[in-house]
C-alpha cells in the first residue's frame, strides 16, 4: 500500500531519474551492438582466422559487460526512492570479479603458431620514406647480402652487395608483394631509415621495421586474390601514401610470374 | 617557509595570487585558453579527415604538425592544468584546512613554468619549418633526424621539459602540505596525493628521455639512434642506439600522465559526491584502498613494460596479466562511484550529472582497455584508430567530465553566483553524448583496420567500414566543440550576471550541502 502511494506521487526528481536510467540502459544496448557488429573485413590467412576468433571473444565479453554494467547503473539510479536502499558492501567487488575473470581468460589466450612449420617461400620487405621495396630471392632461392653503405636511390635502392653471388639474381619490385597460396611464407623486414610498421590488414599480420634490427614474420595465406598493405607506424609526411598490393597466387602461377621478372643487378 | 604558514604579504595581485585558490583560478583560465586552441586543432583534423578526397584543407606536413600539437597542448595545456593543477589548488587547501599549499612561492612558480611551457609550445607554429610532426610521443629516429628536423621539435622538447618541471614543482607542494588539524583523509586528498607521487615517479625519467633525445639531435650521440640508417644515399654516423628505450621512457610519461588525470578525476568525483550527499560514502574504505592499489599497480605495469622492451627474461603473459590489476581497481572505483550516485535522492545536480558521465566513460574505457592488453588483438590494433579512441576516453573524456563536475560544484562558492541550469544541462547532454560517440566510433574504426596518423585514407584500399564512419565523427566533433561555446558563455556570463548563490532557487532545495572539504 505504502509503495503504491509513493508511486502515485512520482515526484519530478524520480521521473527525471527514470529518464536518466532509461538513457543509460539504451546507451548500454547501443555500445553492445557496436561491439558485436562485424567491423573486420575478410580473414584471408590462418593467422587471421585465429585472430578473429580471439576478437569475437573480446567483442562478446565487451558487449555483455557494457550492457550489464549500464543496466545495473540504470537500476541503481532508478531505485533511489525505494525503501530498501542499502546495497550489500561486497556487491561492487563481486561485480568486478564477475567481469574481470572472463576478461583474464581472454587475456591468457595466446595466438597459436599454426604456421610455424617449415617455410617454403622467403621474401624481404624493405621500408623507406615513403615507399615499400620487395626483394625476391630469384632462381637460386636465396636472398643475397646487403650493405647500407651501398644504398643508392636510383642505382641500388636495396643496397645489394654484388660481391655475393646470391645477390646477383635477386628481384626487386616497388610495393608489389606476391605470396604462394596455402603455403607458409617468411617475410623478412628491414628498414633503411626510420621506424616503419608493415601491416596487411586482411591477413592480420604486422611487424615493426627498425634500422639495424632486422626481424621477420610468418604467415600462411588461405584466400587467393589482392590484399592491401600499408605502413602503420608514423614515418614522416608521406606516411599516408606508403601503401602496396599483396597478391596471393597458386604456387605454379607465382613461379611463372617470378620467372618473368628481371634481376636487379 | 613552513608549510601553510601565514606570512606578511609583500606581493599580491592578479599575477601573484595571495592564496592557492587564486593560483588554481589562473590554472583553470590557462586551461580554457589552451582548450580553445587544442579544440580548434581537433576541428581542423576532423575537417581534413572528412574532406581529403576533395583536395583537403591542410597539407600533409601541416596535418601531422596539427595532430602532434593537438596531443601535447590538450594534455599538458588543458587537461592537466585544469584538473590536476587547477582543481587541486582550489579544493585541496580547503580540505586540509589551509589557505595555501606549502611553499606558496613554488606553487605560483609552477604556474609560471606551465604558462611558459605553453607559450613555448605555441611558438613551435611560428618557426620556419613549422611545428613538429613526429606525433605526440616524438618517437626517434624520426624526431631526431636532421634533414627532417622541424626546428619546432627543439621548441617542443623545451616546452615539454618546462611542463614536466612545473608539474614536479606543483606535486612537491601537494605532497609537502600537511593538514592543519588531524583531519579525516578524504578520498579527494588521497587521490591527489597518489597522483603527485606518480608525477615524481614518472616525470624525472621522462625528463631524462627528453634530454637524451635533445643530445641525439645536436651533440651527435646515439642513445636512441640505431646503426645503419640511410638518408640521401649516405649512412648516418650513429652507433647502436635503442629507439625502443625512448618508447619505454615515454611510457614513464604516458602512464603517470594518465595517473595525473585519472586519479584526480576520481578524486574530484568522490569529493563532489561526498559533499553533495552530505553523508559518509558507501564503500569508502575499499575506494581508498583501490586508489592506492591503482597507483602502485600502474607503476608495476610500466616496470613490466620496460622489462619487456629491453627483452629481459620475463614471462610472455606477464604484461597482459599485470594490466588486470589496474583495470580491476579502476572498475571497482567506477562501480563504487555508481553505487554512491544511486544514493542521491533529489534530482541529480549538474555536477553529479558529470560524475554520472564519468562513470559511464570509465566503464567503456576499462572494457576497451582490455583489448589493448590482450596479445591476440593488441598487435593489430596498435597502429589503428582503436588506441586513439582509448587515449581520448582516458585522457580526454574522463578528465573533461571531472573538470566540468568540479567547476560546476565549486563555481557558487568561488564567485558567489550560480551558473544557468538550463544552459548547463544542454551543454551536458550535447557534449557528453557527442564526445562519447566520437571516441566509441573511433574504437570501431580501429576494429575495421583504419590506420591512424593518415592525412588521407583514399590510398589505403581497405578498412572501408571505418572510412565510412569518418564524416559522422567529424560532424559530432563540430557538435561537441560547439557545446563548449555554450559552456564558456554560461561560465563567463554567470561570473558577472548569474543568480546570486546565497538565494537558493525554490525548485532545487539542497539540504545538507557543503563544499568539497568544507
Amino acid at each position: 500500500m505504502e509503495h503504491k502511494t509513493q508511486a502515485q506521487r512520482t515526484p519530478p526528481a524520480s521521473r527525471a531519474r527514470l529518464w536518466l536510467g532509461l538513457a543509460c540502459a539504451l546507451l548500454g544496448a547501443l555500445i553492445a551492438w557496436g561491439f558485436l557488429n562485424s567491423w573486420t573485413g575478410e580473414a584471408a590467412s590462418v593467422e587471421a582466422r585465429e585472430f578473429d576468433a580471439g576478437l569475437l571473444g573480446l567483442a562478446r565479453w565487451s558487449a555483455a559487460s557494457a550492457l550489464g554494467l549500464l543496466v545495473i547503473l540504470a537500476w541503481v539510479l532508478c531505485r533511489a526512492g525505494a525503501p530498501q536502499r542499502a546495497l550489500p558492501r561486497w556487491s561492487p567487488i563481486a561485480l568486478v570479479l564477475l567481469i574481470l575473470v572472463p576478461g583474464a581468460l581472454l587475456l591468457a589466450r595466446v595466438p597459436s603458431q599454426e604456421s610455424a612449420g617449415q617455410a617454403s617461400f622467403e621474401v624481404e620487405v624493405i621500408g623507406q620514406q615513403f615507399e615499400w621495396l620487395v626483394r625476391y630471392p630469384g632462381p637460386d632461392g636465396r636472398l643475397g647480402r646487403v650493405q647500407p653503405s651501398l644504398v643508392h636511390a636510383l642505382r641500388n635502392p636495396a643496397g645489394l652487395d654484388a660481391a655475393d653471388p646470391a645477390a646477383l639474381d635477386d628481384v626487386l619490385l616497388r610495393a608489389r608483394l606476391c605470396l604462394p597460396l596455402g603455403e607458409t611464407s617468411v617475410i623478412h623486414l628491414r628498414s633503411l631509415d626510420v621506424l616503419h610498421r608493415f601491416q596487411v590488414d586482411s591477413l592480420r599480420v604486422q611487424g615493426d621495421l627498425l634500422p639495424g634490427y632486422p626481424s621477420s614474420l610468418r604467415l600462411k595465406p588461405t584466400h587467393p586474390g589482392e590484399h592491401g598493405f600499408a605502413c602503420a607506424g608514423l614515418c614522416g609526411l608521406g606516411h599516408y601514401r606508403m601503401t602496396g598490393k599483396l597478391s596471393v597466387l597458386p604456387r605454379a602461377e607465382l613461379d611463372a610470374w617470378l620467372a618473368e621478372q628481371e634481376s636487379w643487378l | 617557509m613552513r608549510a601553510g604558514q601565514a606570512t606578511p604579504q609583500r606581493r599580491s595581485g592578479f599575477l601573484w595570487p595571495r592564496d592557492s585558490a587564486g593560483v588554481g583560478q589562473l590554472y583553470v583560465g590557462l586551461a580554457m585558453l589552451m582548450g580553445l586552441v587544442g579544440g580548434g586543432l581537433a576541428v581542423l583534423i576532423r575537417t581534413q579527415l572528412s574532406s581529403s578526397q576533395a583536395g583537403g584543407l591542410l597539407k600533409p606536413e601541416t596535418y601531422l604538425s596539427v595532430v602532434t600539437m593537438h596531443g601535447s597542448l590538450m594534455v599538458f595545456g588543458m587537461a592537466i592544468p585544469a584538473l590536476f593543477a587547477g582543481l587541486g589548488s582550489i579544493f585541496l587547501p580547503r580540505q586540509l584546512g589551509r589557505e595555501r599549499l606549502a611553499w606558496h612561492g613554488l606553487h605560483v612558480g609552477s604556474f609560471w613554468l606551465t604558462l611558459s611551457s605553453q607559450l613555448v609550445l605555441l611558438a613551435c607554429f611560428a618557426t620556419d619549418a613549422g611545428a613538429p610532426g613526429a606525433g605526440w610521443s616524438s618517437q626517434p629516429p624520426l624526431s631526431a633526424l636532421e634533414p627532417m628536423a622541424w626546428d619546432g621539435q627543439d621548441l617542443w622538447l623545451l616546452g615539454m621539459a618546462l611542463a614536466c618541471t612545473g608539474l614536479l614543482a606543483l606535486a612537491a607542494c601537494l605532497l609537502r602540505t600537511r593538514a592543519a588539524a588531524p583531519a579525516r583523509g578524504g578520498l579527494l586528498l588521497a587521490a591527489y596525493r597518489w597522483a603527485a607521487a606518480s608525477a615524481w615517479v614518472g616525470l624525472p625519467l621522462m625528463l631524462i628521455g627528453l634530454g637524451l633525445l635533445a643530445s641525439d639531435r645536436h651533440l651527435g650521440t646515439s642513445h636512441f639512434m640505431p646503426t645503419g640508417m640511410v638518408l640521401n644515399d649516405g649512412v648516418l654516423p650513429f652507433a647502436e642506439g635503442l629507439p625502443f628505450l625512448y618508447r619505454s621512457l615515454f611510457w614513464q610519461l604516458g602512464h603517470p600522465s594518465m595517473l595525473l588525470l585519472v586519479l584526480p578525476a576520481l578524486g574530484v568525483a568522490f569529493g563532489v559526491l561526498e559533499a553533495e550527499l552530505g553523508a559518509p560514502l558507501f564503500a569508502r574504505r575499499s575506494s581508498q584502498l583501490a586508489l592506492g592499489a591503482l597507483a602502485l599497480s600502474t607503476w608495476g605495469l610500466f616496470a613490466a613494460q620496460v622489462l619487456e622492451a629491453w627483452q629481459l627474461p620475463y614471462p610472455s603473459l606477464g604484461n597482459s596479466l599485470a594490466a588486470l590489476l589496474p583495470l580491476g581497481c579502476l572498475l571497482l572505483l567506477t562501480l563504487n562511484l555508481g553505487a554512491n550516485l544511486g544514493r542521491v535522492e533529489e534530482r541529480l545536480s549538474l555536477a553529479l550529472c558529470f560524475v554520472l558521465a564519468l562513470v559511464v566513460t570509465l566503464a567503456c574505457a576499462v572494457l576497451g582497455g582490455l583489448w589493448l592488453c590482450a596479445q591476440s588483438s593488441a598487435a593489430r590494433l596498435e597502429g589503428s584508430y582503436f588506441p586513439v579512441g582509448q587515449l581520448h576516453l582516458w585522457l580526454g573524456l574522463v578528465s573533461l567530465m571531472a573538470i566540468f563536475a568540479g567547476l560546476h560544484h565549486g563555481f557558487g562558492e568561488r564567485f558567489g553566483r550560480r551558473m544557468d541550469e538550463d544552459l548547463g544541462r544542454l551543454h551536458f547532454w550535447v557534449s557528453f553524448l557527442s564526445l562519447l560517440s566520437i571516441f566509441l566510433l573511433m574504437h570501431f574504426q580501429g576494429l575495421s583496420g583504419l590506420l591512424r596518423r593518415y592525412w588521407d585514407h583514399s590510398h589505403l584500399g581497405f578498412a572501408q567500414a571505418g572510412q565510412e564512419l569518418a564524416p559522422w565523427i567529424s560532424g559530432l566533433t563540430y557538435l561537441g566543440a560547439g557545446a563548449q561555446a555554450i559552456f564558456l558563455f554560461n561560465f563567463f556570463s554567470s561570473v558577472w550576471l548569474g543568480t546570486p548563490a546565497q538565494q537558493p532557487s525554490t525548485e532545487q532545495p539542497q539540504p545538507g550541502k557543503r563544499g568539497v572539504g568544507g
